[in-house]
């Protein structure tokens, strides 16, 4: 990776942060979760458990369903 | 796709000091096109399911300001256009799950498939509306 692509990965990490980090999301721990979901064997086959994949399915449904309800009336 | 996991990786990075977590996630995450040949296992579809939830968590967060009244003016409309690709995601992912777990690998790629291509949708959507949820690949 050269130091154009690092400076850019770089942008992106900052632009992103503030999102997550004002959603009251805890950044750490999604990094961590996606962390164990990216580990891979020496063929490259992703290794999660089935304990990450459990609670990844939990939390993504749970994120789902309060987007995706309808907004409360203006007040 | 990878850019946004890196990026993340490398936020994690610059909170926990660790250069390992930005190589592991880059090198482990990499969400291409399924096939029979290139399979959709649990552990690849919960990499899926992990990015998009990422996302989704970040619109929570617009969600709630809109609520609060601390977004920008047109957030309801926003969020509604969003939710166009995001209420087409609980099927989908039901489906996927079955058929992964059921090792039915041609329908797990057809849906996998599907499902990358409405989480592209929803991502340029957000992002044309002025939301950052991370750059596409």
């Amino acid at each position: 990776m050269n130091a154009t692509e690092i400076l850019a990965l770089v942008g992106q990490a900052l632009a992103l942060l503030p999102t997550l980090i004002q959603t009251g999301v805890d950044v750490t721990q999604r990094i961590e979760a996606l962390v164990g979901l990216s580990k891979v064997d020496a063929q490259g086959n992703p290794t999660a458990t089935p304990d990450q994949i459990a609670s990844v399915r939990a939390q993504l449904d749970s994120d789902l369903a309060e987007f995706n309800s309808d907004l409360p009336p203006e007040v | 796709m990878k850019r946004l996991l890196t990026a993340l990786a490398l936020a994690g990075t610059i909170g926990l000091g660790g250069c390992a977590t930005f190589d592991q996630i880059g090198a482990g995450i990499s969400l291409v096109t399924a096939s029979v040949t290139n399979p959709v296992t649990p552990a690849r579809e919960a990499q899926i399911e992990g990015v998009v939830d990422t996302a989704i968590a970040a619109l929570n967060g617009y969600r709630h300001a809109c609520i609060q009244g601390t977004a920008d003016k047109p957030c309801r409309d926003n969020i509604v256009a969003i939710q166009k690709y995001t209420k087409q995601m609980p099927p989908l992912i039901a489906q996927l799950r079955q058929f992964v777990d059921n090792n039915d690998q041609i329908n797990a790629a057809v849906v996998y498939n599907q499902l990358l291509n409405l989480y592209s949708s929803f991502k340029t959507t957000a992002a044309n509306l002025g939301y950052n949820v991370g750059a596409l690949p």
